[in-house]
């Protein structure tokens, strides 16, 4: 039964990803402003976290490597990311693309990060541009139309 | 000290051999001084880029009253202490005026909203625990 009411929303699917280490992800490319685009080759492996009120969470490492320090909002708008224990961390945001190759999807979006972050996530903002389905027994997150 | 080191590239590594060797440098001294540049070459990058966010962020609040007066949902680039273009969009922003994005440190982008700071919730995880993992 189960399966059969998967099989009828997969004819509605755009894409399923399998989860990845038990975590739903999403396979996909960050570009900045101009065009450039990371990773080069094969896409990075981002995790969903609907408890990240954000945008895309990035390590500072491939912020750099984005040059995304050359599309950056004023301070006055970057936000801070208040964390589970209630401590507060400023964050750089800047302009950049989330693309979805296998969607053919590319969403205008921010890309935060913060000193020395080493997480990749995509956050609530960027979800609310899809309709996602979270298949747990199956473990694939699928993409609607 | 010694090191060892995987996935040095062979033919850079023969020709820093032999050009330390012609510079009568012993293989530890040449990686030590190639060290040291690298470490310089990429802080001074990083200075670069804090003084020039400080520079655009201070041009930004100077301006911050005329853009929202003259150019109220218009997309601007700050770059050297200066507004240095305005368009419609961002993609336009980046076609029209990629010599600011290639030639300067730090650039300032944003839409001219009276927009301010947002809190973010991260409920996922907590701040000590991922500097405990780190």
């Amino acid at each position: 039964m189960e399966r059969k009411i998967f099989e009828d929303l997969q004819r509605k699917t755009l894409k399923c990803f399998e989860y990845f280490n038990k975590a739903p992800i999403i396979e996909c490319f960050l570009i900045n402003p101009l065009g450039e685009k990371q990773p080069v080759d094969e896409p990075l492996i981002v995790e969903i976290d609907t408890g990240y009120d954000g945008h895309v969470l990035i390590s500072e490492h491939l912020y750099h490597k984005l040059k995304l320090f050359k599309f950056e909002l004023p301070e006055e708008k970057q936000p801070i990311i208040e964390t589970a224990s209630h401590e507060y961390i400023r964050a750089k945001a800047a302009y950049g693309f989330l693309e979805i190759p296998s969607l053919n999807l590319k969403i205008r979006t921010q890309i935060e990060t913060f000193e020395d972050c080493q997480e990749m996530l995509i956050g609530r903002e960027i979800l609310s541009n899809l309709i996602i389905i979270l298949h747990g027994t199956l473990k694939k997150l699928c993409i609607f139309k | 000290m010694g090191v060892y080191i995987r996935g040095v590239d062979e033919k850079v590594y023969r020709e820093f051999k032999a050009e330390s060797v012609r510079r009568g440098l012993k293989i530890g001294e040449a990686v030590t001084e190639a060290l040291k540049i690298w470490l310089n070459k990429h802080r001074k990058e990083e200075n670069n880029i804090d003084m020039a966010r400080k520079i655009n962020n201070a041009a930004y609040r100077m301006i911050k009253g005329k853009l929202l007066r003259d150019h109220l949902g218009k997309w601007i680039a700050i770059a050297d202490g200066r507004l240095m273009a305005v368009a419609d969009s961002l993609e336009q922003l980046c076609k029209e005026n990629k010599e600011i994005f290639e030639k300067y440190d730090h650039v300032l982008v944003d839409q001219v909203t009276p927009e301010e700071r947002r809190i973010m919730r991260w409920r996922g995880r907590s701040l000590k625990i991922y500097r405990e993992k780190h």
